[in-house]
């Protein structure tokens, strides 16, 4: 018996070294810390939500992830998070697949979904019960959050409204200090100063070594946070999969009143209240703009293949 | 600790948080679900008592059999059909949580192994109930032997009959171990399989079963017929079946659990 015992032991103890072996040559190679390779899914047979995606993921930013309804943001969120596992193709961490769920993963992916459920306890209760699963959580942090959103730690949660539930778990969320944080439509349910002071933590919780993936249609919320910006077209392929340093290079953003005269190298545009909200290809004379993420979702939308060329051209 | 938290392999210090975590973050549901187990054996026990007693009373038994307790064998009866029904409704809800999209992500996305946290849901929902109601009906059978002794003229007998006096008993204790473990895993992997309604859902799978099962007798009985007269391989040969389907019942379970998806 005690033999069998030694010989499992023996078994795991090479499997995660070959696991850890493997993580750190990816480590030595890149700093990508999310891979998908080549993935493909769908819920249904032959309905593919994505074919043969590619998307990279570096260690430290911030991802915005657009897209229009049912184009797969939280099914990406889903499969990047192992929940999900892809029909073809492979989504790694630190070149581990997230489909094995292997707590070394888990312990450093945290998702905020959606709809989400919490236990009736305290918040209190529920930190002390669940904060021992991630090495790097910090009490400090949370206790911070949860000041700065008026929520107290010693009432039971059963109690507390949607939007105060979200509140709560984005603090403990943040507090994880996971590698990878994944939020699906994060700002959904808080009202004006919490969307606020969501975008306060986010900013103020941000290191080289972690990720944290939006996925929400609140753009104007995640506006100014953003990193990094992939906007899902048809068959979940990437139109825009580039740094906000890149897209900021590339093109220009202006409101013109109207009767002003269009530029020259105007691609997209769109009225607005007085004027005209345009997007046009930067040029060496023209100043650096603020990304306006409405019109590039706009423009992603209506001239997929263009917007494409053009971040691709260097 | 907080280091061996991430290792891959079963940890036991990390189950035991599971288990922690799982107990006092549904305190209030486990406590009506154990209170319930308790009124439901005390109910049955004085509704069985008072029936037992009072027929015993009007057909003034007292000189034929002073020392048979008329309500022993009810209440075995009883609470056998009660243990094996407590078993299975626990067992059918052992994967309730996986019902809501957001419970399966609760679930699936909690650091552990997927073996951690099985064995805690199994625990939990499955193996604690049983337990708790084999000790609720010994202490509530206790009571009611104490009582019955101190105000009726017979020797009241305690209801969990003790094992060790023959072999017979033995056996049949293994057997009725067998088959509710059987039951429990059957529940347990129609639950994995479809959270919702899981218990309606295994009793209808029983009843076809049952049917299929009677159909066959009915019809091949015959094959049967030399088991009479070998009845202690009959005997171990049921015991066989039993434990391995319960066997076969959990691994499926277990796997089906691992496997699952949002």
């Amino acid at each position: 018996m005690t033999d069998m015992y030694d010989f499992f032991n023996f078994i795991l103890q090479i499997r995660n070294f070959v696991i850890h072996l493997q993580c750190s040559i990816t480590l030595i190679h890149n700093n990508n810390m999310i891979e998908i390779k080549n993935l493909s899914f769908g819920y249904l047979k032959g309905h593919w939500v994505f074919n043969d995606l590619n998307l990279t993921v570096e260690q430290g930013g911030i991802y915005g992830l657009l897209g229009p309804n049912g184009q797969g943001k939280s099914t990406l969120l889903y499969l990047i998070s192992g929940l999900l596992r892809p029909n073809e193709g492979e989504v790694t961490m630190n070149g581990t697949s997230t489909g094995l769920r292997l707590p070394s993963i888990l312990s450093k992916i945290f998702i905020v979904p959606e709809e989400f459920t919490l236990p009736a306890i305290t918040m209190k209760e529920y930190c002390q019960l669940n904060a021992p699963f991630y090495p790097k959580f910090s009490f400090d942090e949370l206790s911070e959050n949860l000041k700065a959103f008026g929520l107290d730690t010693d009432i039971n949660m059963a109690s507390f409204s949607m939007g105060q539930k979200k509140k709560a778990f984005l603090s403990f969320a943040l507090a994880c200090n996971t590698e990878i944080l994944l939020l699906d439509e994060p700002t959904n349910g808080l009202d004006v100063t919490g969307k606020a002071d969501f975008r306060r933590f986010i900013a103020s919780h941000m290191n080289d070594n972690r990720t944290i993936i939006i996925s929400t249609h609140q753009i104007h919320d995640v506006e100014k946070l953003l990193d990094h910006i992939i906007i899902l077209g048809k068959n979940g392929l990437p139109v825009i999969d580039s740094p906000v340093s890149l897209i900021a290079n590339k093109l220009c953003f202006e409101m013109i009143a109207n009767g002003a005269t269009p530029s020259q190298n105007e691609i997209f545009s769109k009225p607005t209240f007085g004027g005209n909200n345009i997007v046009s290809i930067r040029t060496d004379e023209s100043p650096e703009t603020e990304i306006n993420l409405e019109m590039l979702y706009e423009l992603a939308a209506e001239k997929p293949s263009e917007i494409k060329q053009i971040l691709l051209n260097n | 600790m907080r280091n061996n938290i991430t290792q891959d392999k079963f940890l036991w210090s990390r189950l035991w948080m599971h288990i922690k975590r799982e107990i006092l973050s549904n305190m209030k549901q486990i406590r009506w679900q154990l209170a319930l187990i308790v009124g439901v054996v005390l109910i049955s026990e004085i509704l069985i008592c008072s029936n037992a007693y009072d027929n015993w009373k009007q057909n003034d038994y007292f000189y034929n059999s002073a020392f048979q307790d008329p309500a022993q064998l009810p209440i075995l009866l009883a609470m056998v059909a009660l243990g094996l029904f407590i078993v299975a409704i626990a067992a059918s809800m052992t994967f309730s949580s996986l019902r809501t999209k957001a419970g399966k992500i609760n679930q699936l996305m909690s650091v552990g192994t997927s073996a951690e946290k099985f064995w805690t849901r199994v625990l939990i929902y499955g193996v604690a109930p049983a337990l708790f109601f084999l000790t609720s009906v010994c202490i509530i059978d206790l009571i009611r032997c104490v009582l019955v002794d101190s105000i009726m003229p017979i020797k009241a007998q305690f209801v969990i009959i003790n094992p060790f006096i023959d072999e017979t008993r033995v056996k049949a204790i293994l057997l009725f171990c067998s088959f509710t473990a059987c039951v429990s895993s059957f529940f347990t992997t129609v639950s994995v399989y479809s959270p919702k309604h899981a218990f309606l859902k295994g009793v209808c799978i029983i009843i076809a079963l049952q049917t299929l099962g009677s159909w066959f007798l009915f019809r091949y009985g015959n094959i049967l017929r030399p088991w009479e007269y070998h009845l202690d391989l009959a005997y171990w040969t049921a015991l066989g079946v039993l434990t391995a389907i319960a066997v076969v019942l959990s691994v499926v379970s277990y796997i089906k659990y691992k496997e699952t998806e949002l």
